[in-house]
């Protein structure tokens, strides 16, 4: 999925459509009138405003046993976002890049959009995090003077794989080694996987979720396949936030790399 | 040990606290659970079987609490920390294991406690990641403890050993 480091698998043409690195941290105490001081921050680069609900904090929990029926946040206690404070989705004048902020997150998007822009790569997405990061960490010490305090980091892949027609989204296996049930047409295939990952002294720290979908998209029919790591920071530090992206693109590139198949690596043009 | 159960125990809080208990087993003195009485009634009166919806629900209320709300200048918790206890006992209710009854502490913390089968639950969470559980159990008294639970593998036990007789 990306060619910035060699060690890693990569692909000329990946089915990739959005990605998000994002981060969650203790939320502090913010006004309306902050919104601006970090917006004037990255304002050159991200004029477009337009205020969006939040989303409500959550955390990957990890039990003693596997907990059936999905991740934990899954199954009927959820609480609601605080709705003291919006997020706000900042621009690029060309759609292609945002930046969402609110009271305790900040996540930052690549998104393709209809047209046929390609992946500018995971640098250059990192890049234009690592610079939103910088100035909220300035905006949190010079504006809010309260510590940065992370306790959730997020990297997501959200990949489009166009096909021909609606059948074709029952028979995912044709694109990914995770579903080979294709000896009969399915009307819809719905599925996720998720994989703990651990941390050297063998304890987890964070999750991947690897999901597939069949759905109409504006651009035809498609399978939406969506790889997540999501998961606590070793570091409750900057430095600590993008060592746990770089692992968490490390693992979904490199899983995604694994369940591509033959046609996949055809497709998508593999070159390492 | 946690200072907020520390705290939390000689503060007059809104809940009991096991804590002492814990403290005169550890002591090696006799604990008669059956005479063991509470100090004070749970925070939610009259609410004899929890359900996980009114786990939920009461997590949710804790997101409106205000500064002050225990008229002894009461912290609330603070969102992160409700959204971490719904993951953690989101997870328990995944594994089928009995409800808890929810309550906040006067420091910001927020209890869930279980009591069942002669055994009793205190799980505390402190802040994201941190977390305390007192257990107390009349049948195996060498079964209590009192510490830190980080992926709730005691607590789990604890909640098996209560749910069975469910």
């Amino acid at each position: 999925m990306t060619s910035s480091t060699p060690a890693l698998p990569s692909f000329r043409k990946p089915p990739i459509f959005e990605v998000a690195l994002g981060v969650q941290f203790k939320a502090p105490q913010l006004l309306a009138v902050h919104i601006g001081g970090f917006h004037r921050r990255i304002r050159d680069q991200y004029p477009k405003v337009v205020q969006v609900p939040p989303i409500p904090p959550s955390f990957e929990v990890f039990l003693p046993l596997p907990a059936p029926g999905g991740p934990a946040g899954s199954v009927g206690i959820a609480v609601r976002a605080s709705e003291a404070f919006p997020r706000q989705w900042f621009i690029s004048d060309d759609d292609e890049h945002l930046v969402q902020f609110q009271s305790d997150r900040l996540i930052v998007n690549w998104r393709k959009g209809e047209g046929d822009r390609p992946y500018p790569r995971y640098s250059e997405v990192r890049r234009r995090f690592t610079e939103a990061f910088e100035a909220f960490q300035d905006f949190m010490r010079e504006d809010v003077r309260a510590a940065f305090d992370p306790n959730q980091c997020e990297a997501t892949y959200l990949n489009r794989i166009p096909v021909a027609d609606p059948a074709g989204w029952g028979r995912p296996g044709r694109w990914v080694r995770l579903w080979n049930d294709d000896a009969e047409e399915a009307e819809a295939v719905q599925f996720s996987v998720h994989r703990l990952l651990k941390a050297s002294d063998g304890n987890p720290y964070a999750r991947l979720i690897i999901s597939a979908e069949g759905g109409m998209t504006t651009a035809g029919p498609a399978i939406m396949l969506n790889l997540q790591v999501r998961g606590r920071p070793l570091a409750a530090s900057p430095a600590g936030v993008l060592d746990f992206l770089d692992c968490a693109r490390e693992t979904i590139v490199t899983r995604f790399a694994a369940l591509a198949t033959d046609e996949g690596n055809r497709v998508w043009e593999r070159e390492a | 040990m946690s200072a907020a159960l520390d705290r939390h125990n000689g503060g007059g809080g809104p809940v009991r606290s096991l804590w002492s208990t814990y403290q005169r087993c550890q002591a090696g003195a006799q604990t008669d659970a059956m005479s063991f009485q509470p100090e004070r009634e749970s925070f939610l009166p009259g609410l004899v079987g929890p359900s996980w919806h009114d786990a939920g629900r009461r997590l949710d209320d804790l997101l409106d609490l205000q500064p002050g709300w225990d008229s002894y200048g009461g912290r609330p918790p603070s969102p992160e920390l409700i959204a971490y206890a719904a993951a953690q006992l989101s997870g328990l209710k995944a594994l089928h294991l009995p409800p808890p009854n929810i309550a906040p502490s006067g420091d910001g913390q927020i209890l869930a406690t279980w009591r069942g089968r002669g055994i009793e639950v205190e799980l505390w969470f402190e802040a994201p990641y941190c977390e305390t559980v007192v257990i107390d159990d009349e049948q195996f008294p060498d079964a209590a403890y009192a510490g830190a639970d980080p992926r709730l593998a005691k607590t789990t036990q604890a909640l098996r050993r209560i749910g069975s007789g469910m």
